[in-house]
């Protein structure tokens, strides 16, 4: 039998008794759909950076001033301080010069993978590209909707909450993201079996 | 409950967020309705299409960890 999932709340609280490994769980456990929800918005690698490290080093300030009172809400939380600051970079698009390797590529894609071919790599940076590109095509309100509830992995209860949106119209965006989507995908030809 | 499904009632059904009763009545109507499964399944493979992941470059995350190291009290060995 697995062992029961230490709760966020409880993470937090075991981070701000002291215990540091607790707050390493928290990061490794929301990493990925924080920072993937946070590339996706901003479809810059670098800008995706900074501002996931902008978040959690909100998080840790808010934490450790006690301004943390949302129990076992910390993804909600934290994607509320991540879509803000998305939002404000995107507007702002204060972006950092891009540091290309040989071939002109971002060297940030190439690092931290080791396990997997060059070919698979190329592969698989070239098709999330392609695909980032076509959410990034999305109407704002949609591509929201869509980055928030996919990756992030927010209800749409949350999400309204987020945007101070209608639920209904939450969902609405999400139905006509996944058309357009779907459109895009017929019309660039990428394989939807 | 109202026969009339929508596409919203689907999208909450897909994401396992709508109520027990609309899920019950999908659940038991889903084979007779192939519209409603012709667009589940369109979700299901537009976000198989889309289901990718990235991570943060390792420095960044160190660079938080050790922010937030920087908060906790320093242990005395004294």
């Amino acid at each position: 039998m697995d062992a029961p999932m230490i709760t966020d709340g409880v993470l937090i609280q075991r981070y701000i008794a002291g215990n540091q490994a607790a707050f390493e769980t928290l990061l490794k456990r929301h990493k990925a759909r924080i920072f993937t929800s946070i590339y996706v918005l901003v479809n810059d690698r670098y800008l995706a950076e900074d501002i996931f490290q902008e978040v959690f080093i909100k998080v840790v300030q808010s934490v450790n001033a006690g301004k943390y009172n949302h129990e076992d809400k910390f993804l909600p939380w934290a994607m509320r301080i991540a879509r803000n600051l998305s939002i404000d970079h995107i507007r702002s698009r204060k972006r950092m010069p891009m540091v290309t390797d040989s071939e002109g590529g971002d060297i940030f894609d190439n690092i931290g993978l080791f396990e997997k071919s060059p070919e698979q790599l190329r592969i698989e940076k070239d098709k999330n590209a392609h695909l980032r590109s076509l959410i990034w095509k999305l109407p704002e309100e949609q591509r929201e909707v869509l980055v928030l509830r996919h990756y992030a992995d927010l209800s749409f209860k949350e999400i309204a909450a987020l945007t101070n949106s209608n639920l209904n119209t939450c969902i609405g965006r999400m139905h006509y993201a996944v058309l357009n989507l779907r459109k895009m995908m017929q019309k660039n030809a990428v394989a939807v079996k | 409950m109202n026969t009339a499904i929508t596409h919203s009632e689907l999208i909450l059904y897909y994401y396992n967020e709508c109520s027990a009763e609309c899920k019950a009545f999908i659940d038991n109507n889903l084979a007779s309705n192939p519209s409603w499964s012709a667009y589940l399944e369109q979700m299901a493979e537009l976000f198989h299409e889309f289901d990718f992941a990235e991570l943060p470059h390792p420095t960044t995350s160190s660079i938080i960890l050790e922010e937030s190291l920087s908060y906790l009290p320093t242990v005395s060995h004294d």
